[in-house]
């Protein structure tokens, strides 16, 4: 026990204060009557009793000492030591990553930091109130500030491990914006410390407490699972052999022995028995997989002889891969020649490019090639030349006529281009600022198109110099300015620019959906969301409603891995992003389909493959001011977990309510003592009182028998 | 009557007391025929009763009448007429100088009032106060208003009774002022028994020996043993230090809800020993409380005990 106001206690000297009254008291107050005569005879019956006199006398003085003494502990502010975390304003934050979900815990990590938040929360005061907050990829809060147990436990109860890792930082940030807010909060981070913390921190270190749960560092991951065509087919050619390429790193620090068994559509295809040293990693290669084959799945088993295998986390024993053919991707070039943009196109892979000269365009032959994007250089088709289906995107460079989409309003000497979104996605890894360019295209485009770079030299509004937009799902661009009249082929960003540009025009049907995504990652669905497999439908936002009801019912379905569907309506995409719809729900770790309403649907998987939460050894916090919990190294925190003991913190608990109640407990005692002849007297009359009420009632009952 | 008296007693009251008179529970040895009627038989104008002669018979006293008729000599008896002295004794030790109201104010006035009585009666009245001034027991300091007879010397008695204050008494002299001594010392101061009425609290181990003494000289005897209503029932709380006011050593005491209702019961046997002393030596014992009303003594009690008719 200790003091918060040690001072207090030289109150002490009370102590002998009251002695030195009671002293002085015993002085009796003296009282001359007739005589002592008849008290002297009682008194020699009394003789009987002085020692219980003295004693009654004494009492008193017992119990004013102990009186003062408890007061005096009262007002010295005692604490004990009480363990658990004290806090009227407590944050939970929940490190929810998939190493959370290692099997060392109670029985998993997660659960370990839900039994010990619960129990801080049961010892919470009375009026304290809880906020719970899940950091998964990104943390969500679960409850806010809520003094209601029931929820709280509800909340910790439902928690459940993501698949990927944890944004702890934004964690921290809602944390401690809710901590500031709070008198008297404290914020509790429950986490195997497999986490990126900042070391800068705006938290107080004195409010954050770690709670690490986890002990044990084994494990082994599939780290990398591929399905690729095998090197001898790189030319693309139908009907070539595919390869399977995966690897497993053992995390452990002993030697394991893991069988690898390698699915193609169910199957097995291929077991490998690993022996992987610790920290290190094999891989295995499985070539001549069927090329039909679509989907492969690796699997870590347990030991060829059968004997337990010290894997503590199931998350990344099991993984998965597509196939994903690069679709031919069929560009007309209707122009004069340009060996720039036909380099370019060519490097793209499955490009199959059509070159066309301007007078052999006839609308008719443009119209009815089944080609996904048209490129006029330097060319201005005539209005019925432009494509109007869907499936056919247009990009015009250095259009010298106006036509449909833009109005050619004059000419721009030496333009300066400059990207007016910096990070926009077309843009990426291209370098604008050592681009020159003789001339361009001054354009008034259409309204739904974008501008992407400008003319920094000219004044505001500034003309267009690339510009993309999306037309009842048709997709366009307009670049203003010839390549011949610029050295931007000569730049490295060329091909970039190209690649992204034609990328965007004409992604493909299935180009839109990767083969593989991170956990947590969102699915981008863009462009022309195909209701039929001939194409011709509309899903976006200005399209036909009653056409588009009837020929989409279902909308884009999403089977999950666990079976569940989620249904994306294309109603529902995002107004600023018209025909572009997400699905972000990718936490499950497994295979998703993607069902356009065909029938056929496209797969795609999510691996955890993370090497943070791999490696599932539990760590010290990155950030040196947060208080270790009870275990320090490692080891010693592995054994404490691995007892079942909770970490506990220490919290100075205020006991000076208990001793101000005792205190009052005493004075009244105190109180009865000294003045309990009155109360028996009391006592007994109301005693007589009742018993001579009880007899009158007694008499009237049997005078009215 | 001056001031005093007149505060003493009103006229109305006075004229009261003369409806009461004294009556005598045993005849007193008297050298003189007085008005008052005793058991006794002696000389004496009514008839009581015949006895046979007997050697040493006043020949005067032979009802010849009787020995014409039987032949045979016999004495008449008569009903002896006595003057009976009444003796107010009042304890002034100073415990009697004490309580709400006073014990001795309550035993003056009660003195006054019985002696006034015994004067209308044409009894012979003396009073005294047991404890000389000086707090020494000498007879010549002896506080004695001395026997008088007649209405007339009423006032004398209560100026005398009114005049009795308490003394301090000095347990240091030698002898110590007891009642016994005080009472003995009154006792030697007069030959004749008479009808005492006693006014004391009885504080005091020795007052059972002194009534003794008095008692066994034939003496009527009747007690009135004043008490202050805080005798009775202390109203005290708490540790005091009791203090006696004769010189007694001191008491300490936790006076509390036990300790009263101890004191209470004692008191009460107390009282009760005394009842049963006096009872067995025919001795009138009345206890009182000061704040009984005078005249509810007068009127009610001490005709009651057959002190008063």
């Amino acid at each position: 026990m200790t003091f918060q106001n040690p001072a207090a206690l030289w109150l002490a000297f009370l102590f002998p204060l009251i002695i030195l009254l009671y002293l002085l008291k015993l002085r009796r107050e003296e009282r001359t009557i007739s005589s002592t005569y008849l008290w002297r005879r009682m008194v020699q019956d009394r003789q009987a009793n002085a020692p219980w006199q003295r004693l009654q006398r004494n009492l008193l003085l017992f119990l004013q000492l102990l009186f003062l003494l408890v007061l005096i502990l009262a007002i010295a502010q005692p604490t004990r030591e009480a363990q658990g975390i004290h806090s009227r304003a407590l944050v939970l934050i929940f490190d929810v990553s998939a190493s959370m979900a290692a099997r060392d815990g109670s029985p998993t990590r997660l659960d370990s930091a839900r039994q010990q938040a619960l129990q801080i929360v049961e010892d919470l005061p009375a009026d304290g109130r809880v906020t719970v907050i899940a950091a998964g990829i990104s943390p969500r809060t679960l409850v806010s500030l809520s003094a209601d147990r029931r929820l709280i436990r509800q909340a910790i109860d439902q928690l459940q491990v993501g698949a990927g890792g944890s944004d702890m930082q934004s964690a921290l940030q809602i944390a401690a914006a809710i901590a500031q807010r709070q008198a008297d909060a404290q914020i509790v981070l429950l986490s195997d410390g497999n986490i990126d913390l900042p070391d800068r921190s705006q938290i107080d270190p004195s409010m954050l407490h770690f709670i690490p749960v986890g002990s044990r560092s084994e494990n082994q991951a599939i780290e990398l699972l591929t399905l690729q065509p095998s090197p001898s087919d790189q030319t693309g050619v139908a009907n070539a052999s595919l390869t399977i390429f995966a690897q497993i790193a053992n995390y452990s620090p002993e030697p394991v022995k893991r069988r690898v068994v390698l699915y193609a559509d169910g199957a097995p295809v291929n077991v490998a028995d690993l022996e992987i040293a610790p920290n290190s990693e094999e891989s295995i290669l499985a070539s001549g997989v069927l090329s039909s084959t679509r989907l492969v799945e690796a699997r870590l088993l347990a030991n060829t002889d059968g004997s337990p295998v010290p894997d503590y986390l199931d998350l990344d024993d099991r993984a998965f891969a597509v196939a994903r053919p690069s679709e031919p991707l069929s560009i007309t070039l209707v122009g004069n020649g340009n060996l720039f943009l036909e380099t370019a196109l060519s490097l793209i892979p499955g490009v199959q490019l059509t070159l066309l000269k301007p007078e052999d365009v006839q609308s008719s032959s443009l119209t009815g090639l089944a080609t996904s994007l048209v490129i006029f250089d330097q060319v201005t088709p005539d209005p019925a030349d432009i494509p109007e289906s869907n499936a056919q995107a247009t990009l015009f460079i250095a259009p010298l006529q106006s036509s449909a989409f833009f109005t050619v309003t004059g000419q721009i000497a030496l333009p300066v281009p400059v990207a007016i979104e910096p990070i926009d996605p077309i843009l990426e890894h291209v370098e604008l600022s050592g681009v020159n360019i003789l001339d361009a295209s001054e354009l008034t485009l259409a309204p739904w198109f974008k501008p992407i770079i400008e003319d920094a030299a000219s004044p505001r509004p500034r003309p267009p110099l690339l510009a993309i937009g999306e037309n009842d799902g048709q997709r366009a661009a307009v670049l203003a300015f010839s390549l011949n009249r610029s050295d931007l082929p000569l730049q490295v960003a060329f091909p970039i620019l190209f690649s992204q540009l034609i990328g965007w025009l004409a992604p493909g049907q299935t180009g839109r959906i990767p083969a593989s995504l991170p956990p947590g990652a969102p699915l981008v669905l863009t462009g022309n969301l195909p209701t039929d497999p001939a194409g011709g439908g509309i899903a976006s936002q200005a399209s036909n409603d009653s056409a588009r009801d009837e020929e989409i019912p279902d909308g884009i379905r999403i089977t999950r891995p666990d079976g569940s569907v989620a249904r994306l309506d294309p109603q529902a995409a995002d107004t600023n992003h018209p025909g572009e719809l997400i699905f972000a729900d990718t936490i499950q770790l497994g295979v998703y389909q993607v069902d356009f309403g065909t029938g056929d649907s496209i797969p795609f998987v999510v691996n955890l493959f993370s090497p943070e939460e791999s490696r599932i050894a539990p760590q010290e916090m990155a950030i040196s001011n947060i208080p270790a919990a009870a275990g320090i190294n490692p080891g010693e925190q592995a054994e404490t977990a691995q007892n079942g003991a909770a970490h506990e913190y220490t919290y100075p608990q205020a006991l000076w309510r208990w001793a101000a109640g005792l205190a009052l407990i005493i004075l009244l005692i105190e109180w009865l003592v000294h003045f309990r002849s009155t109360v028996i007297r009391l006592t007994q009359q109301a005693l007589h009182a009742s018993g001579q009420a009880l007899g009158w009632f007694k008499l009237r009952r049997r005078k009215a028998q | 009557m001056d001031q005093t008296d007149e505060r003493f007693f009103s006229e109305s009251f006075l004229r009261r007391l003369e409806s009461l008179a004294l009556q005598f529970r045993s005849l007193a040895k008297s050298q003189l025929q007085g008005e008052r009627r005793s058991a006794r038989r002696g000389h004496s104008i009514e008839f009581a009763d015949f006895r046979p002669y007997t050697l040493g018979d006043d020949f005067r006293r032979i009802d010849w009448n009787a020995y014409a008729r039987l032949e045979r000599l016999f004495i008449k008896l008569f009903i002896a007429e006595e003057e009976i002295t009444l003796h107010l004794l009042i304890d002034n030790s100073p415990s009697m100088d004490w309580g709400e109201p006073n014990k001795l104010g309550y035993a003056v006035r009660a003195a006054a009032a019985i002696g006034y009585i015994a004067l209308v009666g044409l009894d012979q009245v003396t009073a005294a106060a047991l404890f000389p001034s000086d707090g020494r027991n000498s007879e010549s300091s002896f506080a004695r208003f001395p026997p008088v007879r007649g209405k007339r010397s009423a006032l004398r008695m209560f100026s005398f009774l009114q005049s009795i204050s308490a003394v301090s008494l000095d347990p240091s002299s030698e002898p110590a002022p007891t009642p016994y001594r005080g009472l003995s010392a009154y006792a030697a101061a007069f030959s004749r028994p008479g009808s005492i009425v006693l006014f004391s609290d009885l504080m005091d181990d020795s007052w059972q020996t002194a009534v003794s003494l008095l008692r066994s000289r034939g003496n009527e005897i009747t007690i009135i043993q004043l008490l202050a209503p805080e005798e009775i029932s202390p109203s005290i709380d708490g540790d005091y230090r009791l203090i006696d006011s004769e010189g007694r050593p001191e008491i300490e005491i936790s006076a509390d809800y036990q300790t009263l209702q101890r004191y209470q019961s004692h008191l009460q046997e107390w009282q009760a020993s005394w009842q049963s002393y006096c009872q067995s030596r025919a001795i009138a014992y009345i206890p009182v409380s000061t704040l009984l009303p005078l005249e509810e003594l007068l009127f009610a009690w001490l005709p009651k005990q057959g002190v008063l008719r």
